[in-house]
């Protein structure tokens, strides 16, 4: 995984380009994705408000309806869609590395069909507790992910055997999620919707629970950088430089797991970002995690902001969940990116 | 190869015999004299009913209350947790869950005509045809629905007086809520089951076709681009912008407490608050009983509550 994906940073070397000045180039690129999708998603929308009253209204809220869209609609919902967008991104990120799986995202320890049937528990059987939806999907999505470890557990931890025990957990864990929908098939509407992943109706209160989980996962995770790029050598080595490997493995996927459901009880189980974000952010800065991690983060909220901005536009009113415009232009061009780089 | 070719020859001819044989019984019925009832059903289908149903078993739950108006006899139901059951009905051997039914007891029930729900039960119905029991395919939703089928209940069970009886009713019933209303017209907005997303109903959802007797305008089907068809999720931002005076909220589940914890939902998120209607306070909750599957014999209950919501005073000397 890691010699190819370095190619396209190797090669940037034979060019005569340095390759810190290759990583910073495409650091800035993801930057500039990501200013983009913030700007896009604060200008366009149903309604068409000029880029000029926009300025105005940022500067002195007044209380008509413009502004109202504009401070109470659109501004949280971009916030709530670029926290997320890293929040997954980086738990991909995480887990790739410490699984040495390309495969590995926020769906194989768990993190998707523990919040998604807590979530979908919530809805379907006690609609009156609706207000716990967020904290319910957060301890399903930890509590399905401790689940996995300990099933995973044998004389320490393999890779293999935790993602093998999340497909198992996860298959497990959806039976449960298909049963509910239906025997409850006249409820399923809203549990659908929650388990695309959308960012309709979000709003100041997302903001705050998100943005913590966001700030302290990024810094943690920059903290793991270092120990991420050892782990990617293999357990022997990385022992042999002196880590103990299980502490920091256990560590790193609390941190993960903590990233991806914060994510998911706010949004819904937005799939595709935490999987092929790190790997299309890979695919050009090489897998050196202390510049992959925040070239991860900028492309999420770039993805993420983007693809929700299409998904409010393209229809308009109509408006579709952003999980479906990700997967439906993401993975395309993910197969595009992969058929050329590896 | 050759063995092969006349293999498949082989399985080709008896397709052709089995489906030649299939299609037989359908002439035969045609050929005999005065059927009882010829019926369309709603998905478009004819089907002969030879001779009066004696063993009709009924595969909707809310279907169950309808057929006991007009004094439909039945050897076999639905198991259902919705709503309750008629008197009647209540010891009646059940055939499972309509998500999830037990297609052998309902062979077993000998039956000569089933009930069955429009695009739920499709996959039963050649089964249910090819051991000679006719599939009646009924979508109930709006009250023309719930009128038009009552008939054709009473129809079936040959009770038409007592159809037409009850349909009279019911048709009194909503006529009597309709002239208490004042005459205006209030733009409204209907939100589905949760403010935690934005769907919108339509006019051909429940509480939509509710909303379009009482002469209420749905701002989300006439907005800028027409739009019908049952729920969509739908823009805030327009909503906003279309700025109606009342919104409901279907929820799922009844009762005083749920209804406190979803407006506490709405009135609590900046973005729900954008809205005048959830400024002031003009923001109703509707009872799933009524508008989450169709109401039935309820349906003038359900007018009811609608039009108190808005309308309070019109109703003030009521029981």
């Amino acid at each position: 995984m890691k010699s190819k994906a370095d190619d396209m940073v190797g090669a940037a070397g034979h060019y005569g380009i340095s390759r810190n000045i290759w990583r910073g180039g495409v650091l800035v690129f993801f930057a500039f994705l990501a200013s983009c999708g913030l700007f896009l998603s604060l200008t366009q929308g149903t309604m068409n408000i000029s880029i000029i009253d926009i300025i105005n209204i940022l500067q002195s809220p007044i209380n008509s309806s413009n502004s109202q869209i504009i401070w109470n609609i659109r501004m949280p919902r971009t916030i709530v869609g670029a926290l997320v967008g890293v929040n997954l991104a980086l738990s991909g990120a995480i887990l790739q590395a410490i699984m040495r799986n390309p495969l590995a995202d926020p769906h194989i320890i768990g993190i998707s069909s523990g919040a998604g049937l807590a979530g979908v528990t919530i809805m379907i059987l006690f609609p009156a507790m609706e207000y716990l939806i967020t904290p319910v999907a957060f301890v399903g999505a930890m509590g399905a992910a401790v689940c996995i470890y300990i099933i995973a557990w044998k004389n320490g931890i393999k890779p293999v055997r935790v993602i093998l025990a999340g497909v198992a957990v996860s298959a497990f864990l959806g039976s449960g999620i298909s049963g509910l929908m239906i025997f409850y098939s006249d409820r399923v509407h809203g549990a659908l919707l929650w388990m695309v992943g959308g960012l309709a109706a979000r709003s100041w209160p997302q903001v705050t629970i998100i943005w913590p989980y966001a700030l302290v996962g990024f810094i943690l995770a920059l903290l793991g950088a270092q120990y991420l790029n050892i782990l990617q050598l293999g357990d022997e080595m990385a022992s042999g430089l002196g880590i103990n490997v299980e502490a920091v493995r256990i560590a790193l996927t609390a941190v993960a797991a903590l990233l991806a459901a914060s994510a998911v009880s706010v949004v819904g189980l937005l799939g595709f970002v935490g999987l092929i974000v790190p790997h299309a952010a890979r695919l050009l800065i090489g897998s050196d995690y202390r510049f992959l991690l925040p070239a991860s983060a900028l492309l999420g909220i770039g993805v993420v902001t983007l693809s929700d901005t299409f998904a409010r536009v393209i229809f308009s009113p109509i408006e579709l969940p952003v999980g479906i415009i990700m997967a439906f232009i993401g993975a395309p061009f993910f197969l595009f990116l992969l058929r050329r780089e590896l | 190869m050759k063995k092969y070719v006349a293999l498949i020859a082989i399985f080709i001819a008896v397709v052709f015999v089995i489906s030649g044989c299939g299609l037989k019984p359908e002439h035969d019925a045609k050929k005999s004299t005065q059927a009882y009832l010829t019926i369309t059903d709603d998905e478009g289908r004819k089907i002969v009913l030879p001779n009066k149903p004696e063993r009709i078993v009924a595969l909707a739950g809310s279907d169950l209350s309808l057929l006991d108006a007009v004094d439909v006899k039945l050897v076999g139901r639905v198991s259902t947790k919705v709503g309750s059951i008629p008197a009647r009905y209540k010891d009646l051997p059940e055939v499972g869950v309509a998500t999830g039914l037990n297609i052998e007891k309902v062979v077993a029930l000998k039956p000569d005509c089933v009930l069955a729900v429009a695009g739920q039960h499709d996959k039963y119905i050649q089964l249910l045809e090819s051991n000679n029991i006719p599939v009646i395919m009924l979508r109930i939703k709006s009250f023309e629905d719930v009128k038009a089928k009552l008939h054709l209940m009473s129809q079936i069970a040959g009770t038409e007086a007592k159809g037409d009886g009850v349909i009279a009713q019911l048709d009194r019933e909503v006529r009597d809520i309709l002239s208490k209303l004042p005459k205006e017209k209030k733009t409204i907005v209907i939100l589905h089951a949760t403010a935690k997303n934005v769907t919108v109903e339509l006019d051909s959802s429940i509480a939509g076709g509710v909303a379009k007797m009482l002469n209420f305008e749905n701002v989300a089907s006439g907005g800028t681009k027409k739009l019908s068809g049952d729920k969509v999720p739908y823009s805030l931002e327009e909503l906003v912008n279309l700025n109606p005076n009342v919104i409901f909220l279907t929820s799922m589940g009844d009762g005083q407490d749920i209804e406190k914890r979803m407006k506490e939902d709405v009135t609590n998120n900046p973005a729900w608050n954008s809205l005048d209607a959830v400024k002031n306070d003009k923001f109703y909750v509707l009872p799933e009983k009524y508008f989450l599957l169709n109401p039935g014999l309820n349906y003038p209950a359900a007018i009811k509550y609608m039009a108190k919501q808005v309308y309070p005073e019109a109703f003030v000397n009521e029981k």
